[in-house]
């Protein structure tokens, strides 16, 4: 074969070389297991047509759950979505301070930012006439919402 | 078996009909010579497999811009000395130079008479080689087993003749030392 052609000089430079190296070392040739290069090509032409084809839509669904990326991808996602809904629900609690919040809120959600203490005040203040020692979270909203007493004024004393 | 032309086989591939054929064809006619170049460098059969399997991929890659600047030859050599010197950094990487080879070829020199049985011959010389450094390791693949002219060693490793003649001059000093277990 004309351009795999062997240095004509070779056998020269093999001659100065001791009788080790010109000899046996000669004859060694790395061996392959048997059938190897009887197979090899068919190989290689199988992963040359497989890299030729367009993907089908199972291929892409397989190697989308064969990458290693996969499982890390689908992690960072739901990291994603876990710190998103946890800095929504702070926003959510820091926005009920607000004041266009504070009135357009459900009086019972309010309630529960009212401390005790300014309630019974309240009442003693206004001379409701309302057993203090029966006060819990369901009558108090009742009791105010039947009086002129403004919830949200307790909400902003308490700001 | 003969093999078509080198420049018969990059018509033929050019042709979008006769590109796998072609590309069948060239791995026939280059298999065994790149195979025995990387198991020489790489020295596991599954890993030289593994690496000619990657040298020829990037040969069906890069052969539809192969310009013929240089031979399809030196150029198909150039891919597997790279591939091969990747495979080695990762393999290095992975695990530590192993210093004990060395004694072992120490060992097996110190036993063995100046004309050993081909058996153990072979291995030696495999030994010897693996002791020496990747591109003299590359240098000395290339000229004593494949006979390579220095000019188109210096196409497949982009080095100069005068550097390539040094570094194989000091690979076959080494290689004798080592066998003859001086």
């Amino acid at each position: 074969m004309e351009e795999f052609e062997k240095d004509k000089d070779f056998n020269n430079e093999l001659n100065s070389l001791s009788d080790v190296l010109s000899k046996a070392g000669r004859d060694f040739k790395s061996s392959a297991p048997d059938g190897y290069f009887d197979q090899f090509p068919t190989l290689m032409s199988e992963r040359v047509a497989q890299g030729s084809q367009k993907l089908s839509w199972s291929s892409w669904f397989k190697m989308i759950f064969n990458q290693r990326i996969a499982i890390p991808a689908l992690a960072s996602l739901l990291l994603i979505v876990v710190i998103f809904n946890s800095d929504y629900s702070n926003k959510q609690s820091e926005d009920i301070f607000q004041a266009e919040v504070i009135q357009q809120a459900d009086p019972a959600v309010l309630l529960a930012f009212v401390d005790e203490y300014d309630i019974r005040n309240e009442i003693i203040r206004n001379e409701m006439e309302i057993d203090i020692s029966v006060l819990d979270s369901d009558n108090t909203l009742e009791y105010f919402e039947n009086s002129d007493i403004n919830i949200e004024n307790l909400i902003y004393d308490n700001l | 078996m003969s093999h078509p032309e080198d420049k018969e086989l990059l018509e033929m591939f050019r042709q979008e009909q006769s590109s796998h054929y072609a590309f069948n064809l060239i791995v026939r006619k280059y298999q065994q010579r790149l195979y025995h170049h990387i198991k020489r460098m790489v020295t596991d059969h599954e890993d030289a497999n593994d690496v000619l399997q990657n040298t020829f991929i990037k040969v069906w890659k890069g052969l539809h811009s192969f310009r013929e600047d240089s031979q399809l030859y030196t150029w198909l050599y150039r891919i597997a000395s790279n591939e091969s010197i990747t495979f080695i950094n990762k393999r290095k990487k992975r695990k530590a130079t192993s210093i004990e080879e060395v004694h072992e070829i120490s060992e097996l020199s110190n036993s063995g008479s100046v004309s050993p049985h081909p058996d153990q011959m072979e291995m030696k010389i495999q030994k010897a080689i693996d002791a020496l450094p990747e591109q003299q390791k590359m240098v000395f693949s290339l000229r004593y087993f494949d006979e390579m002219k220095y000019e188109d060693m210096s196409e497949v490793l982009n080095v100069s003749v005068g550097a390539l003649k040094a570094s194989y001059h000091h690979a076959v000093k080494k290689v004798e030392k080592i066998i003859l277990g001086h």
